[in-house]
């Protein structure tokens, strides 16, 4: 699965999920208590697994172009 | 905690510099079509919504559910990439969630001095990702083929065993000299870029059942650039993809992104 971030460049949603997931300043909040015991890069792999297969089954069907996911606009 | 309960979400941390008008933060929403809104707190200030119950669902819940916490991370990034157009923002990982307003400007207070400097060394810059390709159909044939040219010879006028091995023998030093181009092209490639770079950071090289191309990945990095010297660094690419291209090499460009592979800060909260 690709997702647009730019004009004729591309990445991987697995890029952004590796940054969003893995990257940043770790500030936690007390109230991320509702995360204890959360592994994000689990989270991680879920979500890419579920995007995977989504995108595969959009291939399968021959939607047009049905890897790309425009995350700039809103 | 109950879904009841008042909740923060926080996005980053940006300067609050004399004359900012910070009450126009982004124009996309926030997690769950929250506003974003900016909290002041000198010198820094944190982008931060509220956190919306999810139709009364625990948040631990969210958590585990893909297509619920895909959205929400696609709004994080949605926010960032927002402001990364028009300043610079330190990116906080996802998932920072604060009880209150009080919470987070506590933290902000408490860990100034790292999140001022952190800030400071990305200030005017933004992340862009290089991956380098490589594909099997073009060098390998290229140096089997030069291998080729006194071995072959050999190799039929050997017996049937010495054959065998000297088909090996070859098979090898082929396999060498690719791992040796691939790192040599990688070496050269990691120091053109750097040079054209603030900051550098090694990132996953990423399977193939990932990355979705028929070549293999061989480098995977994180570049950080100031915004008037992008152009300078784009170059560099088209210069290393021209010239790497007989040879089998390709360069992939991705970005930008705010800078979330510089950002290695890891703090405690309030």
């Amino acid at each position: 699965m690709r997702v647009r971030i730019g004009h004729e460049r591309h990445a991987a949603i697995s890029d952004l999920l590796d940054r969003a997931l893995n990257k940043g300043v770790v500030l936690w909040g007390e109230a991320t208590i509702s995360l204890a015991g959360v592994d994000l890069i689990y989270v991680g792999l879920k979500v890419l697994v579920s995007s995977v297969e989504t995108a595969q089954q959009m291939r399968s069907t021959r939607a047009s172009d049905p890897a790309l996911l425009d995350v700039r606009g809103s | 905690m109950s879904a009841a309960e008042p909740r923060i979400y926080a996005y980053g941390i940006v300067h609050l510099r004399d004359g900012d008008n910070l009450a126009s933060a982004p124009s996309v929403h926030g997690v769950c079509g929250s506003t974003v809104r900016a909290l002041p707190c000198a010198p820094l200030a944190a982008l931060i919504s509220d956190l919306p119950a999810q139709a009364g669902a625990p948040l631990e819940e969210v958590w585990h559910d893909p297509d619920r916490i895909k959205g929400m991370i696609l709004d994080h990034h949605r926010v960032l990439q927002s402001v990364a157009d028009y300043r610079t923002v330190l990116p906080l990982r996802f998932g920072a969630v604060f009880s209150d307003e009080g919470r987070v400007a506590t933290a902000l207070v408490k860990h100034r001095q790292a999140l001022w400097e952190t800030l400071e060394r990305v200030d005017g810059a933004r992340e862009w990702g290089v991956k380098i390709f490589w594909g099997h159909d073009r060098l390998q044939p290229r140096l089997t083929r030069d291998s080729d040219a006194g071995a072959q010879t050999q190799i039929e006028a050997a017996s049937a065993g010495r054959a065998f091995f000297l088909r090996r023998q070859m098979e090898h030093r082929v396999g060498q000299d690719i791992r040796e181009a691939i790192i040599g092209r990688i070496i050269d490639s990691r120091r053109l870029l750097s040079a054209a770079a603030r900051a550098t950071a090694t990132l996953h090289i990423q399977p193939p059942a990932i990355h979705r191309r028929a070549d293999e990945m061989v480098w995977n990095g994180a570049y950080l650039i100031a915004r008037d010297r992008e152009d300078g660094f784009f170059a560099v690419i088209d210069t290393l993809r021209d010239l790497s291209r007989p040879s089998g090499f390709d360069y992939e460009l991705n970005g930008p992104w705010a800078p979330c592979s510089f950002a290695d800060l890891s703090l405690g909260g309030a």
